[in-house]
């Protein structure tokens, strides 16, 4: 645009004796297109785009075409599972003829990444011969190591993950959301292996936990069945009040009446464990490991989390209820300013359970944690996870660890002082190279 | 060199000074009603001119001398039409040319006790300052010719026309322009042979610049007359050979015509300092 500008129109100049010119043909400055000013923008963009280069410092680095293999290696995988683990991080790390294209990060709590220029035959055969590590592994781990890993690959212009691993629940941090899409801005491809906790890996966990009947109307609790689902519990279709068959776990949804309130005691002292959510119907208020307060609930700040000790935290609710847990209950999750927020106490056999919110409330079930915190609260007094009943993770909490809609493989940027050859000086010798033959270009005297 | 000076006045008295003789035989002192100055007594003098007051003073004689009063009145009319504002490379306008040449005759003629006056086309004809010879007149020119605008395309005869009833007969007219009429010139020469009919001097200074009369080159370019709106003529005068002579065959023309009716026709050339240029023309005129 600057070139368009700038040509130079004919010169107009008054002459009071212009009446005694004779028109010129030859000479006369016509405004009419030159060969030259193809030649005038091109060297004007030349050395525009050469300053600019020579500014931003351009660097020539050359690409190496191919995807390299980022492989998260759970070392929580059960012994068994283990040798069969190791294969496939070879397979994708090692070419036929054995060169890495890759690097491999061994995670269990804490990660450890392996550089390609380590990456060999012999580094597999040494894992296949070591045992896993005794303790479940942290996805939060393995996130962390991603971008470290992406650093360390210079044999590629782009990269993959992948995450070998069983996929458990026990592996879940309440911090794996956030830290997932600050890790990788591509696709993870989840591999599942095989875990004797859990069976293979291409069946679900078998071992059922017990059964669950939500206590409500008929579109009532949707989003704890589901939940409660995944994390492996029997669901019984909904009821209006305890039926006579008993279940494991009742979660009350909806008010009840005196009898109900009545039997549902009973069933707990029994062994049942009985989950309430606010607001909790009158006639049960009395026996809840609650102490309500003088003030009715309100509405909860939905930013305000939910949070359990073993890890889910729960963001999106939309209502919280005054009080306190009584001075004989467990606390089993906290709001985030400290205040109770889920209690439970013993109820002779069973236990029953008070949370101070609406479970299907807000956005309470979209968090990938849901699911692991209904199954803390249906597990009511337990101290402890279930080691028999470690389950896979549900499709939702995959879903975040895959990355919906995210590029399979990502183009690795040069980080710090990439390697390569430095072009600012021959981009400045050309830029004024072009300026110079612009100028002449432009301001030679014509015929 | 004198349009280094600035001020009018500063160029006037500069020509001045350069010129020994008057353009006027008159420039001398003689009897007449209006004092000159003072001198001492000599034996022979007319002692009706004593002053016997300063004698009463000094106890010494001496004698009034009185300036000859001129009888003539001239006007000197300017061209400031837009024409006249063109300048060369050598960055003298036409109209400051002219103002400079104007400037030296009103200051020679009305130290000679000539009554001058002032009038000027351009937008529009006007007679400026009616001829006289009192004091503050050169100054009130000097005014005038400083405020002087190139501008318009007012014709001389629409000027010239009214000093008819102005200027009294046997006077003179000093006519400074380019003489780049619509008609050639004809009705400028119609109207100075008018004047001299009845008994009037007429002067004409032609003002020109070098490249105006194809001496210095102009490039290429698409020209345009000032006072002419039109469209623009691609024309590359310096490589125009006959542009030279038209300009020359204009002027040869025109002055041949003035001349015939008895009109003094001075060519001047702005890259000639005015000065020298107008000692030329007073020198061969032998005043």
């Amino acid at each position: 645009m600057l070139h368009l500008l700038a040509r130079r129109p004919p010169v107009r100049a008054a002459l009071p004796t212009a009446r005694f010119l004779q028109p010129s043909r030859t000479e006369a400055p016509r405004f009419r297109p030159r060969p030259t000013d193809l030649l005038l923008l091109a060297l004007r963009a030349l050395w525009l785009l050469a300053l600019g280069a020579a500014l931003a410092g351009a660097v020539w680095v050359r690409s190496v075409p191919g995807i390299a293999e980022i492989v998260l290696l759970d070392r929580g995988t059960s012994p068994t599972a283990w040798p069969a683990a190791v294969d496939s991080a070879r397979r994708l790390l090692l070419t036929p003829e054995g060169e890495a294209r890759g690097a491999l990060v061994l995670f269990d709590t804490a990660a450890v990444l392996v550089p390609p220029a380590r990456i060999e035959a012999a580094l597999f055969d040494s894992l296949r011969r070591s045992p896993p590590a005794a303790g479940a592994a942290t996805y939060t781990a393995a996130l962390r190591a991603i971008p470290e890993a992406a650093t360390r690959i210079g044999a590629a212009d782009s990269a993959r993950v992948t995450l070998l691993s069983s996929l458990q629940w026990d592996g879940w941090r309440g911090g794996v959301a956030p830290l997932r899409d600050a890790a990788w801005p591509g696709a993870i491809r989840l591999v599942p292996l095989a875990d004797a906790r859990s069976g293979t890996a291409d069946t679900p966990a078998t071992t059922e936990r017990g059964r669950v009947r939500v206590i409500g109307g008929e579109g009532r609790g949707r989003f704890v069945r589901a939940a409660l689902a995944a994390a492996g519990w029997g669901v019984a279709p909904n009821t209006v009040a305890p039926p006579d068959t008993a279940d494991a776990v009742y979660v009350v949804l909806d008010s009840l009446s005196p009898a109900a309130a009545a039997t549902l005691l009973d069933l707990a002292r029994n062994g049942a464990t009985v989950v309430v959510a606010a607001p909790a119907p009158e006639p049960l208020q009395a026996a809840l490991p609650w102490i309500r307060s003088p003030a009715a609930a309100g509405a909860a700040d939905p930013s305000s989390a939910l949070t359990f000790p073993e890890g889910p935290v729960l963001a999106g609710a939309v209502v919280r209820t005054g009080g306190g847990a009584s001075l004989d209950a467990q606390l089993l999750a906290a709001w985030e300013d400290g205040r109770p927020a889920v209690a439970a106490r013993r109820e002779g056999a069973g236990c029953l359970v008070f949370a101070a919110t609406d479970l299907e409330g807000g956005t309470l079930p979209l968090n990938p944690g849901y699911p692991l915190a209904l199954d803390r609260m249906a597990r009511g007094c337990t101290a402890a996870a279930d080691p028999v009943a470690a389950h896979r993770l549900d499709a939702g909490a995959k879903a975040v660890i895959a990355g919906a809609n995210l590029p399979a493989a990502v183009a690795l940027l040069p980080s710090g002082a990439p390697e390569g050859a430095h072009l600012a000086p021959w981009l400045l010798a050309l830029a004024v190279l072009a300026l110079l033959a612009e100028t002449f270009v432009a301001y030679a005297p014509r015929r | 060199m004198l349009s280094r000076l600035g001020g009018l006045e500063l160029i006037a008295r500069t020509v001045a000074r350069g010129f020994v003789a008057g353009v006027h035989p008159s420039s001398l002192r003689g009897s007449g009603d209006e004092f000159a100055r003072h001198r001492a007594y000599q034996q022979g003098d007319d002692v009706r001119h004593v002053d016997w007051k300063l004698f009463a003073r000094s106890d010494r004689l001496f004698v009034r001398e009185y300036r000859e009063r001129s009888n003539l009145r001239a006007f000197l009319v300017v061209d400031h039409s837009a024409s006249m504002g063109y300048t060369d490379a050598h960055g003298v306008s036409k109209l400051r040319y002219a103002n400079m040449a104007a400037a030296a005759l009103a200051f020679l003629m009305l130290n000679a006790g000539d009554g001058v006056g002032l009038a000027t086309f351009g937008a529009a004809p006007e007679v400026v300052l009616p001829p006289r010879s009192r004091r503050g007149q050169l100054h009130q020119m000097l005014l005038r010719l400083g405020e002087l605008r190139a501008e318009g395309n007012a014709a001389a005869v629409s000027v010239l026309d009214r000093l008819g009833d102005v200027l009294p007969r046997r006077g003179r007219l000093i006519v400074l322009s380019d003489l780049l009429e619509a008609d050639d010139g004809a009705g400028l020469a119609a109207a100075l042979g008018r004047f001299r009919a009845r008994g009037d001097e007429v002067v004409v200074l032609r003002v020109l610049t070098p490249a105006e009369a194809g001496i210095a080159p102009l490039p290429p370019a698409l020209y345009f007359d000032p006072e002419a709106p039109g469209a623009p003529v691609a024309a590359a005068p310096a490589t125009d050979a006959g542009y030279a002579r038209r300009v020359a065959t204009y002027y040869d023309t025109l002055a041949g015509r003035l001349r015939g009716s008895g009109v003094e026709y001075v060519p001047l050339m702005t890259d000639r300092p005015v000065e020298w240029a107008l000692a030329g023309w007073i020198g061969a005129r032998g005043g």
